[in-house]
């Protein structure tokens, strides 16, 4: 049984074929030749070729054997030729497409980039469709249609991946290198717990507010398979795990490389600039919104705590309610009584407006705060414009949700 | 190690198989809010927001819903309990009318204490008397709330009461609403926030109409505790 591996011969079981693995073709003198010199088991193939099923073949050895192709790997060239052919004829199209269009928008077709088709396009072909999918669009055919995964499997048609099986191998290879790593992660615990040691296991556990999950979708192309809701789920659930237990800071950089950073919330708007006035007094504008009113807020810095809200002062509101809403910015940034403002509002109520007037206030003032205040600001959910609006009334109902009292007959 | 693998084999098993047990539902809730789910609730607390949140606090990563018009820093209305007790007072959205009777009314407890306070000799027994309204009012509620209510199950035709544990929201809202109600009940030409005044000074005694509500409730879930089982 020289050189033949004990399963390349278990594959030739009972004279029948029980593996796709390999079919080498010899010519029949060579063949002789080899079975002088080696013990094999021969099994004799209905077209009378005498077939040999050996494999793998090691590299070094010199064998007597001619290379062939499996009929997977045929099958996955063809394809992939005929894929590359058709992604050619289509890049061809693209290219002259393009050229066309530049022609017809009177530009220069060498200089005619992507953000140029877009418009083109959108004067063009204009659409009312409300999905953006739906309308009509020109790219790249190399982001419009799916890249392939390259052959999982070897010109003798054995897959590459050990997982490749299940279908899902990447998927299920990162399913099992979690699971190991939280069982070494259990071990070294309870190591450390037999040998008194859980002092050394504070603050090892890894905090991961600042990240989350990568979405499904991220993890479909990260993987370049076709993973299910369920699969993340699953997924994330024993990602989670990992990343709960006592020692996971151990783990940071793999469980960060599922995590995506949270940008940490940039502030909604845009911090206004800063006018000096004559006499030397600063000054900064913002708008705001709610409901469906509109307030044009403009601050003065340094001043005396004077509002001046459609040439009224506070008493524009009747109602304190409304007074302490519009004073809420001020309080928070510490600024009661060190600026006055201008107000111009209009439309809605007084709930509206003055919902307004605070979110205009606290988006002028962030031109004169410290950064720490403006993440108070931000944190007094201030720069965060409320979009609840009134519900509309729906057709066969008294209001937005009530219903018309119900008889049976 | 034959074994030694198989064990681990069906451990590691044991893992994965779990977690579609924990995972009971994949079907997401339905959520009614404008809001995205990722919207957490704005900070108001002056303690939390001059100390500062901790820097791995997930609230500094994530955007924050915007506080509505009565969530303010309003020194009387800025408390969860206040704030919740005045909206329940309220009839017709007549805002404004509620408020000034909640303004009243911790005014008339101030009132009453601060009397007692000084008509008293020894300051051992001044000492007894709390004059801040607003924790009168705080243990008035804390001493209307039922520990258990009823919830009604039908089993083969038959419905029964059948005691359980009230949640903290339930229990607020019970007590205040006892309150509210007990006062509703009284004379109708004396105002509303003189009849919250003594209601209320009556509960943090462990007195009065409200508390008594709450005995009731619990006698009720004790003569029907034969039924717990099917809750």
């Amino acid at each position: 049984m020289a050189g033949i591996s004990p399963w390349a011969v278990k594959t030739v079981h009972k004279g029948t074929v029980s593996s796709r693995r390999l079919f080498v073709i010899f010519a029949h003198k060579r063949f002789l030749e080899f079975r002088a010199q080696n013990v094999v088991r021969l099994s004799s193939a209905p077209d009378g070729n005498d077939r040999l099923h050996i494999a793998p073949v090691t590299q070094n050895k010199p064998t007597a054997k001619a290379v062939t192709i499996s009929k997977a790997m045929r099958a996955y060239m063809e394809q992939a030729r005929a894929y590359d052919d058709k992604m050619k004829s289509e890049v061809a199209d693209f290219e002259i497409g393009k050229r066309h269009l530049a022609n017809i928008m009177g530009e220069d077709p060498d200089s005619f980039t992507q953000e140029d088709v877009d418009r083109a396009i959108e004067y063009l072909l204009p659409s009312g469709l409300y999905d953006k999918k739906a309308r009509p669009v020109m790219k790249d055919p190399y982001e419009i249609f799916p890249k392939k995964k390259a052959a999982q499997f070897g010109l003798d048609g054995r897959p590459y991946h050990w997982m490749y099986f299940t279908i899902l191998p990447n998927y299920y290879s990162a399913l099992y290198e979690i699971t190991w790593k939280l069982e070494a992660l259990k071990d070294l615990e309870d190591q450390m717990r037999a040998e008194n040691r859980q002092d050394e296991m504070e603050g090892q556990s890894f905090n991961t507010a600042s990240s989350e999950w990568v979405s499904l979708q991220a993890l479909k192309t990260k993987m370049v398979e076709n993973i299910k809701e369920k699969e993340y789920k699953h997924f994330v659930t024993l990602m989670e795990r990992l990343a709960s237990h006592p020692l996971s800071a151990r783990e940071k950089d793999f469980i960060m490389e599922w995590r995506v950073l949270l940008q940490s919330e940039e502030l909604q708007s845009a911090v206004p600039e800063v006018e000096v006035e004559e006499g030397g007094r600063m000054c900064a504008t913002a708008s705001g919104t709610r409901k469906s009113s509109n307030a044009i807020v403009k601050v003065y810095m340094p001043g005396s705590g004077k509002f001046n809200i459609n040439g009224k002062d506070l008493t524009y509101f009747s109602q304190n309610l409304y007074r302490e809403t519009l004073l809420l910015p001020l309080v928070v940034s510490g600024l009661l009584g060190k600026v006055d403002a201008e107000v111009d509002v209009e439309l809605g109520g007084p709930t509206g407006q003055a919902g307004a007037i605070r979110l205009g206030l606290s988006r002028a003032l962030l031109a004169f705060v410290e950064e720490d205040v403006k993440e108070k600001m931000r944190l007094t959910g201030l720069l965060t414009k409320d979009p609840r609006k009134r519900e509309r009334k729906k057709p066969g109902q008294q209001g937005a949700r009530r219903k018309f009292t119900w008889k049976k007959r | 190690m034959a074994t030694a693998f198989k064990s681990l084999a069906s451990k590691l098993c044991g893992v994965i198989v779990r977690g579609h047990l924990t995972t009971k539902s994949y079907i997401p809730k339905a959520h009614l809010s404008v809001y995205n789910p990722k919207y957490v609730e704005p900070v108001l607390d002056k303690d939390t927001l001059s100390k500062g949140l901790e820097d791995d606090d997930i609230r500094h990563h994530r955007p924050v819903k915007a506080p509505t018009t009565d969530l303010s820093i309003s020194p009387l209305f800025y408390d969860d309990d206040i704030r919740k007790f005045t909206n329940m007072m309220m009839k017709g959205g007549n805002k404004e009318r509620v408020r000034e009777i909640t303004r009243r009314l911790l005014e008339n407890i101030k009132h009453m204490q601060v009397e007692k306070y000084n008509k008293t000799a020894t300051d051992e027994e001044k000492s007894q008397i709390e004059c801040n309204p607003v924790t009168i009012f705080k243990q008035a509620v804390e001493n209307c709330k039922p520990l258990l209510t009823t919830i009604r199950v039908v089993k083969s035709g038959v419905a029964y009461r059948v005691p359980i544990c009230a949640r903290p929201s339930d229990q607020r809202f019970r007590a205040m609403k006892w309150i509210i109600e007990s006062c509703r009940d009284k004379e109708r030409r004396i105002p509303m926030e003189n009849k919250l005044t003594w209601e209320i000074m009556d509960a943090y005694n462990n007195q009065g109409k409200a508390v008594r509500k709450k005995q009731e409730v619990h006698r009720i879930c004790e003569s029907n505790r034969a039924y717990a089982h099917l809750r």
